[in-house]
Protein backbone atom coordinates (compact mmCIF):
# COMPACT_ATOMS: atom_id res chain seq x y z
CA UNK A 1 0.00 0.00 0.00
CA UNK A 2 1.14 3.29 -0.66
CA UNK A 3 0.49 5.23 2.85
CA UNK A 4 4.04 6.32 2.42
CA UNK A 5 2.78 8.53 -0.58
CA UNK A 6 1.86 12.28 1.01
CA UNK A 7 -1.41 13.23 -0.25
CA UNK A 8 -1.10 15.54 -3.49
CA UNK A 9 -3.20 18.28 -5.26
CA UNK A 10 -4.40 17.53 -8.86
CA UNK A 11 -1.87 20.15 -9.76
CA UNK A 12 0.90 18.57 -8.36
CA UNK A 13 -0.05 15.67 -10.07
CA UNK A 14 -0.26 16.81 -13.36
CA UNK A 15 3.11 18.17 -12.86
CA UNK A 16 5.25 15.20 -12.19
CA UNK A 17 3.39 13.49 -15.09
CA UNK A 18 3.92 16.28 -17.17
CA UNK A 19 7.81 15.95 -15.75
CA UNK A 20 8.22 12.43 -16.77
CA UNK A 21 6.15 12.41 -20.12
CA UNK A 22 7.01 15.52 -21.77
CA UNK A 23 4.69 14.82 -24.69
CA UNK A 24 1.59 14.24 -22.99
CA UNK A 25 -1.37 16.75 -22.69
CA UNK A 26 -2.02 17.03 -18.92
CA UNK A 27 -4.82 19.47 -17.76
CA UNK A 28 -6.92 19.40 -14.61
CA UNK A 29 -10.68 19.16 -15.74
CA UNK A 30 -12.00 19.62 -12.32
CA UNK A 31 -11.53 19.34 -8.83
CA UNK A 32 -10.86 15.45 -8.32
CA UNK A 33 -10.55 14.58 -11.81
CA UNK A 34 -6.96 14.97 -13.97
CA UNK A 35 -7.15 14.51 -18.01
CA UNK A 36 -4.20 12.91 -20.20
CA UNK A 37 -3.75 12.59 -23.83
CA UNK A 38 -1.40 10.22 -24.88
CA UNK A 39 0.96 8.53 -27.29
CA UNK A 40 -0.85 4.61 -27.27
CA UNK A 41 2.84 3.53 -26.75
CA UNK A 42 3.49 5.46 -23.86
CA UNK A 43 0.36 3.79 -21.92
CA UNK A 44 2.44 1.26 -20.45
CA UNK A 45 4.82 2.99 -18.45
CA UNK A 46 2.75 5.82 -17.83
CA UNK A 47 -0.13 3.47 -16.06
CA UNK A 48 3.13 1.52 -14.36
CA UNK A 49 4.32 4.96 -13.11
CA UNK A 50 1.04 5.85 -11.90
CA UNK A 51 0.67 2.85 -10.27
CA UNK A 52 3.86 2.29 -8.55
CA UNK A 53 5.05 5.72 -7.71
CA UNK A 54 2.13 8.01 -7.58
CA UNK A 55 -0.39 6.04 -5.92
CA UNK A 56 -3.24 5.28 -8.50
CA UNK A 57 -4.06 2.03 -7.04
CA UNK A 58 -7.27 1.32 -8.79
CA UNK A 59 -7.89 0.54 -12.03
CA UNK A 60 -11.51 1.77 -12.31
CA UNK A 61 -12.45 1.47 -15.63
CA UNK A 62 -11.34 0.95 -19.82
CA UNK A 63 -13.68 2.21 -21.75
CA UNK A 64 -13.57 2.51 -25.75
CA UNK A 65 -14.97 5.80 -27.82
CA UNK A 66 -15.66 5.00 -31.96
CA UNK A 67 -14.68 8.36 -33.56
CA UNK A 68 -15.45 6.70 -36.95
CA UNK A 69 -15.11 10.03 -38.92
CA UNK A 70 -11.70 10.48 -37.51
CA UNK A 71 -10.74 6.93 -38.10
CA UNK A 72 -9.55 6.48 -34.95
CA UNK A 73 -10.87 4.61 -31.76
CA UNK A 74 -9.88 6.21 -28.46
CA UNK A 75 -9.56 4.21 -25.86
CA UNK A 76 -9.67 5.61 -21.86
CA UNK A 77 -8.45 4.28 -18.66
CA UNK A 78 -9.65 5.50 -15.39
CA UNK A 79 -7.53 5.48 -12.63
CA UNK A 80 -8.68 6.03 -9.08
CA UNK A 81 -5.94 7.16 -6.20
CA UNK A 82 -7.20 6.60 -2.87
CA UNK A 83 -4.25 8.65 -1.24
CA UNK A 84 -5.05 11.77 -3.12
CA UNK A 85 -8.69 11.21 -4.38
CA UNK A 86 -7.97 11.64 -8.08
CA UNK A 87 -8.94 10.37 -10.85
CA UNK A 88 -6.82 10.22 -13.69
CA UNK A 89 -8.48 10.02 -17.56
CA UNK A 90 -5.79 8.63 -19.67
CA UNK A 91 -6.90 8.99 -23.54
CA UNK A 92 -5.01 7.26 -26.27
CA UNK A 93 -6.02 7.13 -29.89
CA UNK A 94 -5.41 3.97 -32.37
CA UNK A 95 -6.05 3.45 -35.60
CA UNK A 96 -9.86 2.14 -36.56
CA UNK A 97 -8.38 0.01 -39.58
CA UNK A 98 -5.54 -2.31 -37.53
CA UNK A 99 -6.75 -1.74 -33.71
CA UNK A 100 -3.97 -2.98 -32.09
CA UNK A 101 -3.00 -2.76 -28.68
CA UNK A 102 -1.21 -4.36 -25.64
CA UNK A 103 -2.49 -5.59 -22.12
CA UNK A 104 -2.28 -4.17 -18.81
CA UNK A 105 -3.63 -7.30 -17.24
CA UNK A 106 0.01 -7.38 -15.46
CA UNK A 107 -0.82 -4.40 -13.97
CA UNK A 108 -4.42 -4.79 -12.82
CA UNK A 109 -5.78 -8.40 -12.94
CA UNK A 110 -9.68 -7.57 -13.52
CA UNK A 111 -8.00 -5.17 -16.68
CA UNK A 112 -8.92 -9.23 -18.56
CA UNK A 113 -12.78 -8.43 -18.35
CA UNK A 114 -12.84 -5.06 -19.59
CA UNK A 115 -10.38 -5.88 -22.45
CA UNK A 116 -12.34 -8.75 -23.42
CA UNK A 117 -15.30 -6.53 -23.49
CA UNK A 118 -13.63 -4.18 -25.87
CA UNK A 119 -12.39 -6.69 -28.26
CA UNK A 120 -15.88 -8.20 -28.39
CA UNK A 121 -17.43 -5.06 -29.56
CA UNK A 122 -15.17 -3.27 -31.17
CA UNK A 123 -12.54 -5.42 -32.17
CA UNK A 124 -9.87 -3.96 -30.44
CA UNK A 125 -6.76 -6.81 -30.27
CA UNK A 126 -4.72 -6.46 -27.04
CA UNK A 127 -1.81 -8.16 -27.05
CA UNK A 128 -0.65 -10.35 -24.04
CA UNK A 129 -4.44 -11.09 -23.04
CA UNK A 130 -5.04 -14.85 -23.77
CA UNK A 131 -8.27 -14.55 -22.73
CA UNK A 132 -9.82 -12.85 -25.46
CA UNK A 133 -12.76 -15.76 -25.25
CA UNK A 134 -16.35 -14.01 -26.68
CA UNK A 135 -17.82 -12.76 -23.78
CA UNK A 136 -21.05 -11.75 -24.34
CA UNK A 137 -22.62 -12.17 -27.67
CA UNK A 138 -23.48 -15.91 -28.92
CA UNK A 139 -22.24 -17.39 -32.41
CA UNK A 140 -20.84 -13.61 -34.07
CA UNK A 141 -19.35 -13.35 -37.15
CA UNK A 142 -20.51 -10.02 -38.43
CA UNK A 143 -18.61 -6.47 -37.63
CA UNK A 144 -18.41 -6.33 -33.95
CA UNK A 145 -21.61 -4.40 -32.56
CA UNK A 146 -20.78 -1.42 -31.00
CA UNK A 147 -18.54 0.06 -33.81
CA UNK A 148 -20.77 3.06 -35.00
CA UNK A 149 -20.81 1.74 -38.65
CA UNK A 150 -22.95 -1.23 -36.98
CA UNK A 151 -26.53 -0.35 -37.95
CA UNK A 152 -28.45 -2.46 -35.24
CA UNK A 153 -31.95 -1.49 -37.51
CA UNK A 154 -30.37 -3.30 -40.63
CA UNK A 155 -29.32 -6.16 -38.89
CA UNK A 156 -32.48 -6.82 -37.26
CA UNK A 157 -34.40 -6.49 -40.75
CA UNK A 158 -31.99 -8.79 -42.37
CA UNK A 159 -31.73 -11.74 -39.82
CA UNK A 160 -34.98 -11.69 -38.03
CA UNK A 161 -38.60 -11.88 -39.15
CA UNK A 162 -41.62 -9.52 -38.24
CA UNK A 163 -43.86 -11.48 -35.96
CA UNK A 164 -46.67 -11.74 -38.04
CA UNK A 165 -49.30 -9.84 -36.93
CA UNK A 166 -47.75 -6.75 -36.82
CA UNK A 167 -48.53 -5.29 -40.11
CA UNK A 168 -52.14 -5.62 -39.48
CA UNK A 169 -51.86 -2.48 -37.38
CA UNK A 170 -53.84 -3.58 -34.34
CA UNK A 171 -55.37 -1.34 -32.68
CA UNK A 172 -55.89 -2.02 -29.21
CA UNK A 173 -58.89 0.68 -28.71
CA UNK A 174 -60.93 -0.24 -31.85
CA UNK A 175 -60.16 -3.85 -30.47
CA UNK A 176 -61.54 -3.73 -26.91
CA UNK A 177 -64.48 -1.67 -28.68
CA UNK A 178 -65.29 -4.64 -30.74
CA UNK A 179 -64.81 -7.32 -28.34
CA UNK A 180 -66.93 -5.52 -25.78
CA UNK A 181 -69.34 -3.62 -27.50
CA UNK A 182 -70.00 -0.02 -27.22
CA UNK A 183 -71.15 -0.48 -23.36
CA UNK A 184 -67.80 -1.02 -22.61
CA UNK A 185 -65.65 1.33 -24.34
CA UNK A 186 -67.85 3.85 -25.06
CA UNK A 187 -69.24 4.44 -21.79
CA UNK A 188 -65.94 5.33 -20.39
CA UNK A 189 -64.70 6.99 -23.09
CA UNK A 190 -67.53 9.60 -22.91
CA UNK A 191 -67.36 9.38 -19.23
CA UNK A 192 -71.19 9.05 -18.86
CA UNK A 193 -73.36 7.71 -16.31
CA UNK A 194 -74.47 4.46 -15.00
CA UNK A 195 -77.88 3.79 -15.93
CA UNK A 196 -77.11 4.19 -19.53
CA UNK A 197 -74.72 0.91 -18.90
CA UNK A 198 -77.44 -0.42 -17.37
CA UNK A 199 -80.39 0.05 -20.02
CA UNK A 200 -78.10 -1.51 -22.25
CA UNK B 1 -10.24 -48.58 2.38
CA UNK B 2 -11.58 -45.92 -0.20
CA UNK B 3 -9.86 -45.18 -2.90
CA UNK B 4 -9.06 -41.42 -3.59
CA UNK B 5 -9.44 -40.62 -7.21
CA UNK B 6 -8.51 -37.08 -8.98
CA UNK B 7 -11.83 -37.47 -11.37
CA UNK B 8 -13.05 -34.58 -12.93
CA UNK B 9 -17.06 -33.65 -13.24
CA UNK B 10 -17.68 -30.84 -14.91
CA UNK B 11 -20.84 -29.29 -13.10
CA UNK B 12 -23.24 -26.80 -14.49
CA UNK B 13 -24.52 -24.14 -12.18
CA UNK B 14 -27.55 -21.58 -13.61
CA UNK B 15 -28.18 -20.04 -16.03
CA UNK B 16 -31.21 -19.79 -13.16
CA UNK B 17 -30.18 -20.10 -9.41
CA UNK B 18 -31.44 -18.77 -6.34
CA UNK B 19 -29.73 -15.30 -4.78
CA UNK B 20 -29.28 -13.97 -8.21
CA UNK B 21 -30.81 -11.48 -9.95
CA UNK B 22 -30.43 -12.61 -13.39
CA UNK B 23 -29.37 -15.39 -15.41
CA UNK B 24 -25.69 -16.51 -15.10
CA UNK B 25 -24.18 -19.22 -15.49
CA UNK B 26 -21.19 -21.02 -13.51
CA UNK B 27 -18.95 -23.50 -15.17
CA UNK B 28 -17.89 -25.60 -12.47
CA UNK B 29 -14.63 -28.59 -13.00
CA UNK B 30 -15.11 -30.38 -9.26
CA UNK B 31 -13.17 -33.02 -8.40
CA UNK B 32 -15.47 -34.49 -4.85
CA UNK B 33 -17.18 -31.63 -3.40
CA UNK B 34 -13.91 -29.36 -4.10
CA UNK B 35 -14.09 -26.82 -7.47
CA UNK B 36 -10.84 -26.89 -9.01
CA UNK B 37 -11.64 -24.37 -11.82
CA UNK B 38 -14.54 -22.17 -12.26
CA UNK B 39 -15.70 -19.82 -15.39
CA UNK B 40 -18.29 -18.01 -15.62
CA UNK B 41 -20.61 -17.53 -18.51
CA UNK B 42 -22.89 -14.49 -19.52
CA UNK B 43 -24.45 -13.09 -22.19
CA UNK B 44 -28.04 -14.56 -21.44
CA UNK B 45 -29.47 -11.12 -20.59
CA UNK B 46 -27.63 -8.81 -23.21
CA UNK B 47 -29.69 -6.16 -24.24
CA UNK B 48 -27.49 -3.91 -25.75
CA UNK B 49 -28.34 -0.62 -23.68
CA UNK B 50 -25.34 1.00 -24.03
CA UNK B 51 -25.70 0.65 -28.11
CA UNK B 52 -29.59 1.83 -27.98
CA UNK B 53 -28.66 5.02 -26.22
CA UNK B 54 -26.56 5.97 -29.16
CA UNK B 55 -29.48 6.05 -31.31
CA UNK B 56 -31.57 8.27 -28.59
CA UNK B 57 -32.15 11.52 -27.55
CA UNK B 58 -30.02 12.50 -24.33
CA UNK B 59 -33.32 12.64 -22.32
CA UNK B 60 -34.40 9.57 -24.07
CA UNK B 61 -32.07 7.42 -22.29
CA UNK B 62 -33.22 8.54 -19.30
CA UNK B 63 -35.70 5.60 -18.76
CA UNK B 64 -33.44 3.13 -20.62
CA UNK B 65 -30.61 3.94 -17.80
CA UNK B 66 -32.48 2.97 -14.48
CA UNK B 67 -33.02 -0.77 -16.27
CA UNK B 68 -29.71 -1.94 -16.38
CA UNK B 69 -29.52 -3.02 -12.78
CA UNK B 70 -32.76 -4.53 -11.27
CA UNK B 71 -31.84 -4.58 -7.57
CA UNK B 72 -30.70 -0.93 -7.68
CA UNK B 73 -31.94 0.92 -10.21
CA UNK B 74 -31.49 4.40 -8.45
CA UNK B 75 -27.50 5.15 -9.15
CA UNK B 76 -27.83 4.46 -12.45
CA UNK B 77 -30.00 7.17 -12.94
CA UNK B 78 -28.31 9.49 -10.77
CA UNK B 79 -24.89 8.83 -12.27
CA UNK B 80 -26.59 9.46 -15.47
CA UNK B 81 -28.29 12.76 -14.59
CA UNK B 82 -25.01 13.88 -12.98
CA UNK B 83 -22.48 13.06 -16.14
CA UNK B 84 -25.01 14.66 -18.29
CA UNK B 85 -25.23 18.21 -15.82
CA UNK B 86 -21.37 18.01 -15.93
CA UNK B 87 -20.72 18.12 -19.43
CA UNK B 88 -23.83 20.39 -19.88
CA UNK B 89 -22.71 22.42 -17.28
CA UNK B 90 -26.51 22.48 -15.34
CA UNK B 91 -26.26 23.47 -11.92
CA UNK B 92 -29.15 21.67 -9.87
CA UNK B 93 -30.95 22.78 -7.14
CA UNK B 94 -29.76 22.33 -3.23
CA UNK B 95 -33.00 20.77 -2.37
CA UNK B 96 -32.56 18.59 -5.54
CA UNK B 97 -29.41 17.31 -4.25
CA UNK B 98 -30.88 15.72 -0.79
CA UNK B 99 -33.46 14.93 -2.44
CA UNK B 100 -31.18 12.64 -4.83
CA UNK B 101 -29.39 11.86 -1.19
CA UNK B 102 -32.50 10.24 0.25
CA UNK B 103 -33.71 8.15 -2.90
CA UNK B 104 -29.81 6.90 -3.17
CA UNK B 105 -30.58 5.58 0.50
CA UNK B 106 -33.35 4.44 0.56
CA UNK B 107 -32.04 2.18 -2.61
CA UNK B 108 -29.53 1.48 -0.22
CA UNK B 109 -31.88 0.15 2.46
CA UNK B 110 -33.93 -1.91 -0.28
CA UNK B 111 -31.01 -3.33 -1.89
CA UNK B 112 -29.60 -4.43 1.62
CA UNK B 113 -32.52 -6.09 2.27
CA UNK B 114 -32.72 -8.19 -0.83
CA UNK B 115 -29.25 -8.67 -0.54
CA UNK B 116 -30.18 -10.21 3.11
CA UNK B 117 -32.82 -12.45 1.66
CA UNK B 118 -30.61 -13.67 -0.95
CA UNK B 119 -27.40 -14.17 1.38
CA UNK B 120 -29.82 -16.22 3.52
CA UNK B 121 -31.40 -17.93 0.94
CA UNK B 122 -28.20 -19.60 -0.43
CA UNK B 123 -27.64 -21.46 2.49
CA UNK B 124 -31.28 -22.37 3.10
CA UNK B 125 -32.71 -20.69 5.69
CA UNK B 126 -36.04 -19.58 4.09
CA UNK B 127 -37.47 -17.73 6.41
CA UNK B 128 -35.51 -14.54 6.12
CA UNK B 129 -36.19 -14.05 2.39
CA UNK B 130 -40.17 -14.03 3.57
CA UNK B 131 -39.00 -11.20 6.19
CA UNK B 132 -36.45 -9.32 4.39
CA UNK B 133 -38.45 -9.16 1.02
CA UNK B 134 -41.90 -7.99 2.45
CA UNK B 135 -40.09 -5.29 4.84
CA UNK B 136 -38.67 -3.91 1.46
CA UNK B 137 -42.24 -3.60 0.45
CA UNK B 138 -42.37 -0.62 2.72
CA UNK B 139 -39.49 0.96 0.93
CA UNK B 140 -40.93 0.32 -2.17
CA UNK B 141 -44.44 1.89 -0.82
CA UNK B 142 -42.73 4.97 -0.21
CA UNK B 143 -40.83 4.54 -3.51
CA UNK B 144 -44.60 4.09 -5.39
CA UNK B 145 -45.77 7.33 -3.56
CA UNK B 146 -42.90 9.42 -4.49
CA UNK B 147 -42.26 8.83 -8.34
CA UNK B 148 -44.93 6.28 -9.24
CA UNK B 149 -42.79 3.88 -9.68
CA UNK B 150 -42.09 0.60 -7.19
CA UNK B 151 -39.09 -0.71 -9.03
CA UNK B 152 -37.49 1.68 -11.73
CA UNK B 153 -38.37 5.08 -10.90
CA UNK B 154 -37.13 7.53 -13.76
CA UNK B 155 -37.66 10.29 -11.01
CA UNK B 156 -33.86 11.25 -11.12
CA UNK B 157 -33.13 13.12 -14.31
CA UNK B 158 -30.68 15.92 -15.91
CA UNK B 159 -31.59 18.98 -13.92
CA UNK B 160 -32.77 17.83 -10.54
CA UNK B 161 -35.72 15.60 -9.46
CA UNK B 162 -38.94 15.18 -11.24
CA UNK B 163 -40.92 16.58 -8.33
CA UNK B 164 -40.92 17.56 -4.68
CA UNK B 165 -41.84 15.33 -1.88
CA UNK B 166 -45.68 14.48 -1.46
CA UNK B 167 -47.60 16.13 1.52
CA UNK B 168 -46.65 14.51 4.91
CA UNK B 169 -44.25 12.38 2.83
CA UNK B 170 -41.44 12.47 5.52
CA UNK B 171 -43.42 11.09 8.45
CA UNK B 172 -44.01 8.56 6.42
CA UNK B 173 -40.35 7.95 5.64
CA UNK B 174 -39.84 8.38 9.48
CA UNK B 175 -42.20 5.81 10.08
CA UNK B 176 -40.86 2.86 8.08
CA UNK B 177 -37.34 3.10 9.24
CA UNK B 178 -38.45 3.25 12.89
CA UNK B 179 -40.03 0.03 11.99
CA UNK B 180 -36.88 -1.55 10.10
CA UNK B 181 -34.73 -0.29 13.13
CA UNK B 182 -36.74 -2.48 15.23
CA UNK B 183 -36.33 -5.11 12.65
CA UNK B 184 -32.73 -5.68 13.20
CA UNK B 185 -32.99 -7.10 16.36
CA UNK B 186 -34.70 -9.91 14.86
CA UNK B 187 -32.68 -10.07 11.75
CA UNK B 188 -29.41 -10.29 13.93
CA UNK B 189 -31.54 -13.61 15.92
CA UNK B 190 -32.46 -15.14 12.07
CA UNK B 191 -29.19 -14.25 10.33
CA UNK B 192 -26.26 -12.56 11.76
CA UNK B 193 -26.40 -13.90 15.06
CA UNK B 194 -27.18 -17.64 13.33
CA UNK B 195 -24.62 -20.44 14.67
CA UNK B 196 -25.50 -22.02 11.66
CA UNK B 197 -24.47 -18.75 9.32
CA UNK B 198 -21.50 -17.90 11.40
CA UNK B 199 -19.86 -21.08 11.02
CA UNK B 200 -21.11 -22.08 7.10
CA UNK B 201 -19.65 -17.87 6.63
CA UNK B 202 -16.49 -17.80 8.66
CA UNK B 203 -13.19 -18.20 7.08
CA UNK B 204 -15.24 -19.09 3.16
CA UNK B 205 -14.04 -16.71 0.32
CA UNK B 206 -11.59 -14.89 2.01
CA UNK B 207 -10.08 -11.86 -0.43
CA UNK B 208 -6.21 -11.98 0.31
CA UNK B 209 -6.17 -8.07 1.29
CA UNK B 210 -2.54 -7.71 -0.06
CA UNK B 211 -3.87 -8.63 -3.81
CA UNK B 212 -7.30 -6.35 -3.00
CA UNK B 213 -6.33 -3.59 -5.40
CA UNK B 214 -4.73 -5.89 -7.89
CA UNK B 215 -8.27 -7.73 -7.99
CA UNK B 216 -9.73 -4.78 -8.11
CA UNK B 217 -12.29 -5.12 -5.50
CA UNK B 218 -14.91 -2.33 -4.15
CA UNK B 219 -17.37 -1.62 -1.90
CA UNK B 220 -18.53 -4.00 1.00
CA UNK B 221 -15.80 -6.78 0.05
CA UNK B 222 -13.22 -4.07 -0.03
CA UNK B 223 -14.56 -2.60 3.28
CA UNK B 224 -14.45 -6.19 5.26
CA UNK B 225 -10.85 -6.63 3.92
CA UNK B 226 -9.67 -3.91 5.77
CA UNK B 227 -9.71 -0.80 3.60
CA UNK B 228 -11.87 2.44 4.52
CA UNK B 229 -12.78 3.17 1.41
CA UNK B 230 -16.21 5.11 0.32
CA UNK B 231 -16.73 6.68 -2.56
CA UNK B 232 -19.58 8.55 -0.68
CA UNK B 233 -16.79 9.69 1.07
CA UNK B 234 -13.54 9.84 -1.03
CA UNK B 235 -15.07 11.66 -3.86
CA UNK B 236 -18.25 13.28 -2.40
CA UNK B 237 -21.70 13.59 -4.32
CA UNK B 238 -25.01 15.39 -4.18
CA UNK B 239 -25.53 16.40 -0.41
CA UNK B 240 -22.93 13.30 1.20
CA UNK B 241 -20.30 15.92 2.29
CA UNK B 242 -22.89 17.46 4.71
CA UNK B 243 -24.11 14.12 6.20
CA UNK B 244 -22.46 12.36 9.19
CA UNK B 245 -21.82 8.59 8.77
CA UNK B 246 -19.12 5.65 10.14
CA UNK B 247 -17.67 3.51 7.57
CA UNK B 248 -17.11 0.09 8.85
CA UNK B 249 -14.10 -2.02 8.04
CA UNK B 250 -13.47 -5.40 9.19
CA UNK B 251 -10.05 -7.37 8.32
CA UNK B 252 -11.22 -10.94 8.10
CA UNK B 253 -12.06 -10.25 4.60
CA UNK B 254 -14.32 -13.41 4.45
CA UNK B 255 -18.61 -13.94 4.21
CA UNK B 256 -19.39 -13.60 6.89
CA UNK B 257 -16.98 -10.22 7.27
CA UNK B 258 -18.82 -8.87 4.38
CA UNK B 259 -22.35 -9.50 5.59
CA UNK B 260 -21.42 -7.87 8.69
CA UNK B 261 -20.08 -4.74 6.91
CA UNK B 262 -23.77 -4.68 5.11
CA UNK B 263 -24.99 -4.77 8.72
CA UNK B 264 -23.95 -2.40 9.86
CA UNK B 265 -24.16 -0.32 7.16
CA UNK B 266 -28.09 -0.75 6.69
CA UNK B 267 -27.77 1.15 10.10
CA UNK B 268 -25.66 4.04 9.34
CA UNK B 269 -28.11 4.33 5.86
CA UNK B 270 -31.45 4.58 8.22
CA UNK B 271 -28.83 7.30 10.47
CA UNK B 272 -28.58 9.34 6.85
CA UNK B 273 -32.04 8.87 5.90
CA UNK B 274 -32.97 10.60 9.02
CA UNK B 275 -30.48 13.10 9.05
CA UNK B 276 -31.22 14.42 5.34
CA UNK B 277 -34.77 14.71 6.41
CA UNK B 278 -34.34 17.30 9.10
CA UNK B 279 -31.33 18.97 6.92
CA UNK B 280 -33.25 19.12 3.46
CA UNK B 281 -33.51 22.91 2.95
CA UNK B 282 -36.83 24.00 1.04
CA UNK B 283 -36.49 25.82 -2.50
CA UNK B 284 -36.73 24.19 -6.46
CA UNK B 285 -35.81 20.94 -6.92
CA UNK B 286 -35.51 21.43 -10.87
CA UNK B 287 -33.51 23.70 -13.07
CA UNK B 288 -35.01 23.55 -16.76
CA UNK B 289 -32.71 22.28 -19.27
CA UNK B 290 -33.59 23.36 -22.88
CA UNK B 291 -36.21 21.78 -25.33
CA UNK B 292 -35.02 18.03 -24.88
CA UNK B 293 -36.66 17.18 -28.57
CA UNK B 294 -33.39 19.66 -29.53
CA UNK B 295 -31.11 19.55 -26.62
CA UNK B 296 -27.51 19.78 -27.89
CA UNK B 297 -25.34 18.90 -25.20
CA UNK B 298 -21.70 20.16 -25.99
CA UNK B 299 -18.75 18.08 -26.69
CA UNK B 300 -17.09 16.84 -23.89
CA UNK B 301 -16.90 13.49 -21.74
CA UNK B 302 -17.54 13.05 -17.70
CA UNK B 303 -16.65 10.22 -15.39
CA UNK B 304 -19.08 10.28 -12.42
CA UNK B 305 -19.35 7.54 -9.33
CA UNK B 306 -21.73 6.41 -6.96
CA UNK B 307 -21.21 4.30 -4.03
CA UNK B 308 -23.79 1.53 -4.41
CA UNK B 309 -24.92 -1.21 -2.02
CA UNK B 310 -22.92 -3.62 -3.86
CA UNK B 311 -19.76 -0.88 -4.42
CA UNK B 312 -18.14 1.55 -6.98
CA UNK B 313 -20.75 2.19 -9.58
CA UNK B 314 -19.51 4.61 -12.92
CA UNK B 315 -20.71 6.16 -15.88
CA UNK B 316 -18.45 7.33 -18.54
CA UNK B 317 -20.70 9.79 -20.64
CA UNK B 318 -19.09 11.15 -23.99
CA UNK B 319 -20.83 13.97 -26.11
CA UNK B 320 -20.13 15.20 -29.30
CA UNK B 321 -22.27 18.16 -29.50
CA UNK B 322 -25.61 16.18 -31.39
CA UNK B 323 -28.81 15.69 -30.39
CA UNK B 324 -27.31 11.75 -28.93
CA UNK B 325 -25.00 10.73 -26.55
CA UNK B 326 -21.93 9.69 -28.48
CA UNK B 327 -20.92 6.76 -25.89
CA UNK B 328 -22.36 5.82 -22.04
CA UNK B 329 -20.82 2.95 -20.52
CA UNK B 330 -22.01 2.08 -17.19
CA UNK B 331 -19.37 0.13 -15.07
CA UNK B 332 -21.05 -1.73 -12.19
CA UNK B 333 -19.06 -3.61 -9.20
CA UNK B 334 -20.82 -6.45 -10.51
CA UNK B 335 -18.77 -5.95 -13.76
CA UNK B 336 -15.61 -6.91 -11.85
CA UNK B 337 -16.47 -9.12 -9.00
CA UNK B 338 -18.69 -11.31 -10.86
CA UNK B 339 -16.46 -12.30 -13.82
CA UNK B 340 -12.47 -12.58 -12.67
CA UNK B 341 -12.74 -12.24 -9.22
CA UNK B 342 -15.93 -14.62 -8.73
CA UNK B 343 -13.49 -17.21 -10.82
CA UNK B 344 -10.26 -16.75 -8.36
CA UNK B 345 -12.11 -16.98 -5.27
CA UNK B 346 -14.72 -20.32 -6.29
CA UNK B 347 -11.34 -22.46 -6.98
CA UNK B 348 -11.20 -24.60 -4.01
CA UNK B 349 -14.38 -23.72 -2.60
CA UNK B 350 -16.76 -26.30 -1.32
CA UNK B 351 -19.88 -26.88 -4.34
CA UNK B 352 -22.57 -25.80 -1.47
CA UNK B 353 -20.85 -22.54 -1.26
CA UNK B 354 -20.43 -21.70 -4.25
CA UNK B 355 -23.70 -19.52 -4.16
CA UNK B 356 -23.00 -18.47 -1.14
CA UNK B 357 -19.80 -16.93 -2.07
CA UNK B 358 -21.39 -15.81 -5.77
CA UNK B 359 -24.17 -13.69 -3.03
CA UNK B 360 -21.64 -11.94 -0.96
CA UNK B 361 -19.39 -10.57 -3.71
CA UNK B 362 -23.28 -9.02 -4.61
CA UNK B 363 -23.08 -10.30 -8.19
CA UNK B 364 -25.61 -9.01 -10.55
CA UNK B 365 -25.56 -10.50 -14.05
CA UNK B 366 -27.56 -7.82 -15.71
CA UNK B 367 -25.09 -5.16 -14.57
CA UNK B 368 -22.36 -6.94 -16.36
CA UNK B 369 -24.04 -6.93 -19.48
CA UNK B 370 -26.18 -3.72 -19.53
Amino acid sequence: MSDSVKTLSEEAIAEAIQKTFHTAEVRVARARRIEVKLRSDLLPPLASNLKHYLGFEHLSHISCVDWLEEGEFELVYLLWSYTHRVIVAIKIRIPRDNPQFVTIKPLWRHAETYEREIHEMYGVDFEGNENLTPFLLEDWDNVPPMRRDFDTRRYVEETYEWRPGREEHFVPRQVIAETWGERWWGDTVRGSNEEKADQT
Amino acid sequence: MIATTKKTTKLFLGPQHPGITGNMMVELDVQGDTVVRARTHVGYLHRGFEKLMEERLWIQCFPIVCRICVPEPDPNEENFARGVEEIAGIEIPERAKWIRTLVLELSRLQAYLLWMGGQAGSIGLYTMPQWTVGDRDYILDLFEELTGGRVYHMYIWPGGVRRDLPKGFRDRVLKVMDYLESRLPEYDRLLFENALFIKRASGVGVIDPSRAMEWGVVGPPLRAAGFRHDTRIDDPYEAYSEVEFVVPTRTESDVYARAMIRRFEFEQSISIVRQVLDNMPEGPVYTGIPNPFQWRVPPGDAYVRTESARGEFAYYVVSDGSTKPRRVHARGPAYVHGVTLLEHLLEGANIADVSMIMNSLGTCPPEIER
